[in-house]
Parts: C-alpha cells; sequence; structure tokens
C-alpha cells in the first residue's frame, strides 16, 4: 500500500494536534448541521439516527458525544500509555477522524434516501401501529444503499478513531483495542443516558 | 556500505572483532560490544541525528519530517524503550 492510500486510514502521521483539531471541527459541525437540515443526528459514537432536532439540539448531542469520547479515551490513554500524552492531540485527531459521517450528511442532502428510509421505517413499524405500509420495492432498494453507505462511513470512521487514538496515545495492540471499545461504549451508554433523562425531562 | 549488526544466521547482535588503520595497516584484535547507537537500525540512527540537530525540538522535527508531533515522539519513545532493553 503506498503512502497516498495510507493516509484515507491514517493521516495521523502527518497531521494532529491544534490543525487537526480546527479542520475537524469545522467538518464536524457542518456535517451535523447538514444532518439537522435533512433530518439525520449524530447522537454517539456510531450512532446516526433519522431525527427532527433543533438546530442546537443537534448540535448540542452531537459534540456532548465526541467531548465525552474523547475524554474517556484520554483517560484510557493516560492510564495504559509510556508516553506524555498531549490532550490537543488527542482532541484534534479523534475530531478529524468524525470526517467520513459528511459523506452520510451529503446523501442525506438527497431528499430521496432520508423521505425512502422513513418510509421503510414506517412500514416496518406498521404492524405495530397498525397503520398500512405505504413502502415501495423502490424504497427498500434506495434505503439499504443507504444503510450501505452509512456502514462504510461508520467503518471508515472508526477505523480512523482507532488510529487516531494509537497514534496520539501511543498505544498499540491488545490493550489499545480493549481501551477503544471500552471508551466506545462507555460513551454510547453516557449519551444514551443524556438522552433519556432529556427525553424524560430530567434535564 | 551499511555496517550489519544482527547476525543473518541467528539474528543475534554481532560484536565486533577486528578495527584496521588505513594508513599504517594497524590491526586492533578483540571482541567489542557495538556502541548502543551502532546497534540502532540506519533509520533510527539518523532520526537521533536530526534530532541533536533540532536542538532536541520535536516541533521543529516534526516540521521538518512532514510529520505529526506525536508521530514524532512515538518513534522517540520506541528508540528509548530500545536503548533501555540494550541496556
Amino acid at each position: 500500500m503506498n503512502n497516498k492510500n495510507l493516509s484515507l486510514i491514517n493521516p495521523f502521521e502527518r497531521i494532529a494536534g491544534l490543525k487537526a483539531l480546527i479542520i475537524g471541527l469545522i467538518i464536524y459541525i457542518a456535517t451535523v448541521v447538514l444532518g439537522q437540515i435533512n433530518g439525520i443526528a449524530y447522537p454517539g459514537v456510531i450512532s446516526i439516527k433519522l431525527a427532527s432536532l433543533p438546530l442546537l439540539s443537534a448540535l448540542g448531542i452531537a459534540l456532548s458525544a465526541l467531548i465525552i469520547f474523547i475524554l474517556i479515551l484520554y483517560i484510557i490513554g493516560r492510564l495504559i500509555s509510556k508516553s506524555r500524552i498531549r490532550p490537543v492531540d488527542v482532541a484534534g485527531t479523534l475530531t478529524l477522524a468524525k470526517v467520513p459521517l459528511l459523506l452520510v450528511s451529503l446523501v442525506g442532502c438527497i431528499p430521496t434516501f432520508t423521505k425512502s428510509s422513513i418510509e421503510v421505517t414506517n412500514s416496518l413499524l406498521s404492524s405495530i401501529t397498525g397503520n398500512a405500509s405505504t413502502a415501495s420495492g423502490t424504497d427498500y432498494l434506495i434505503m439499504s444503499i443507504f444503510v450501505i453507505i452509512i456502514m462504510v462511513a461508520t467503518i471508515w470512521m472508526l477505523i480512523l478513531s482507532y488510529n487516531a487514538f494509537s497514534i496520539s496515545c501511543n498505544v498499540k495492540g491488545v490493550k489499545a483495542i480493549a481501551g477503544f471499545i471500552i471508551a466506545a461504549v462507555l460513551t454510547e451508554c453516557i449519551c444514551f443516558a443524556i438522552l433519556l433523562a432529556d427525553f424524560q425531562g430530567i434535564l | 556500505m551499511k555496517l550489519p549488526c544482527i547476525c543473518p544466521s541467528c539474528q543475534q547482535q554481532l560484536k565486533v572483532k577486528s578495527l584496521r588503520c588505513e594508513y599504517c595497516e594497524t590491526e586492533v584484535n578483540g571482541l567489542y560490544t557495538l556502541p548502543l547507537l551502532a546497534q540502532l537500525s540506519e533509520d533510527e540512527q539518523d532520526f537521533i541525528l536530526k534530532f541533536v540537530k533540532s536542538s532536541g525540538s520535536l516541533k521543529d522535527m516534526a516540521k521538518q519530517l512532514n510529520l505529526s508531533y506525536p508521530t514524532v515522539r512515538n518513534r522517540l519513545d520506541d528508540i528509548i524503550s530500545k536503548l533501555n532493553n540494550y541496556e
């Protein structure tokens, strides 16, 4: 694999720190805003949901999830790494790792994809709600394509996030993988708890 | 010509048996351990040279090598770990 290809899954050998943080933040905010316009929300590490949220809520949820993930990975990195870790490197690389999600927001700008996804979701819920199913075969096909795009973007984002953690904290192997999985699961749980508390009016 | 440091047969550290002066043909024989820095790979030795020439600034090194700061720091930490193992 040559260096050009490598940079798609590990650009952090060349870019980290404040530069990565600024670029990553601009792209991530654009991702969330574009997503919000088209009814897509990013409430966790790997969560991508069809949801109509006010702009501030969408930004708040997405940024909170990112900050929680960065904090947990920084703490885990401090515990398992023998190197000195700069918080700006962890924050910058992990923020930049979110770039693939822009693909999801851009595809979501094509109304067919979100419309078909909503139709199929309603159709699948029709057995519970008692409403008639209105999704066509084309809707299922379009939603399948959308799901594949989301999966590709999510896997790419996860690979980038792991490489970001590995490079910024200088951790490799089993410890790094276990630490990353723990951080991802913890972040999802905390984000879910926050959303639930918000939904129930506790927050 | 590159100085070999690892035995191609059993992968153990090579030692220096003979040194020769090319001017007066004096030959010194013995069994000398290679200096720590000479036991590192060519890339690692080159890295250390660049590190010294940058006055120990990882930031300047990162700019020079067109690499990120954590990448340069990680390479230095790997070399430090290797040297500690040799000691």
